[in-house]
């Protein structure tokens, strides 16, 4: 897993790359929630480039945006690959934040 | 072409785990979608027995076999653990507000999802669980 974090606008961009698994999602929590430590409140995760997650990913994402909305924040979601969307389908994420086709459509919906 | 492999009750075996699912992948005409749904549903019956299944302390061995045809591939997974079926066990509520929504509970309910076949029995105290995934056709 790879990380490419960058800020626009206010926006902290997590650009996921590789695989998001129970030995990865660790060092994704960790760099989350020193963004949000931050005072970070609008987040949009740029999936285009993961490949694989399981639950250890999708946990963080859930208690990520669990805490987010807790602080009146924004969390969006862009780019997923078929695999992935199919997860994040299965896991009801769509009842609780938008997923958005790309990463400008993110831009406009946070 | 069957592989087996027997992993220790620690999430760092999950890196092996998922090297014999790249070698048999090698094996196979298995597409790259087919084979992330493999990929997880071994690291959810993993990683859910390493956190969940062993109440002492110690060290104990997860064995696990993969065995393919043409069309299916046959996961086994024996372990002593506290018995655990998966087949009882009731899937989340993922429609629930996000308020009252847990961050777990995921993981079997995955393996549900993709997984064709699912047979569990328990004998001289331990778990077998056998499942069938079709990969092919």
């Amino acid at each position: 897993m790879e990380i490419f974090q960058e800020n626009v606008n206010g926006v902290e961009i997590f650009n996921v790359k590789g695989s998001l698994d129970s030995n990865t999602s660790p060092e994704f929590e960790t760099r989350i929630y020193t963004a949000l430590g931050n005072g970070r409140k609008k987040i949009i995760f740029n999936l285009e480039n993961l490949d694989y997650i399981s639950s250890a990913g999708i946990r963080v994402m859930l208690k990520t945006t669990k805490d987010l909305k807790r602080q009146n924040g924004n969390i969006v979601l862009c780019s997923l690959q078929d695999y992935v969307r199919e997860v994040f389908d299965i896991s009801g994420f769509d009842g609780y934040l938008p997923i958005e086709k790309n990463l400008d459509e993110a831009m406009l919906k946070i | 072409m069957k592989l087996s492999i027997t992993l220790k009750n620690r999430l760092s075996d999950l890196k092996k785990l998922k090297a014999i699912v790249l070698k048999m992948s090698e094996s196979i005409d298995c597409t790259q979608r087919k084979l992330k749904e493999i990929d997880l549903i071994l690291e959810e019956l993993f990683t859910n027995m390493v956190n969940h299944g062993f109440s002492d302390n110690k060290e104990h061995d997860i064995d696990i076999s993969l065995s393919c045809d043409d069309t299916d591939m046959v996961i086994r997974m024996e372990d002593d653990g506290e018995p655990f079926d998966i087949n009882a066990l009731p899937p989340p509520d993922i429609r629930c507000a996000i308020e009252k929504r847990g961050i777990g509970g995921l993981g079997i309910h995955f393996v549900k999802h993709f997984i064709d076949e699912c047979r569990y029995y328990r004998k001289k105290n331990k778990n077998i669980i056998i499942m069938k995934k079709k990969y092919r056709g």
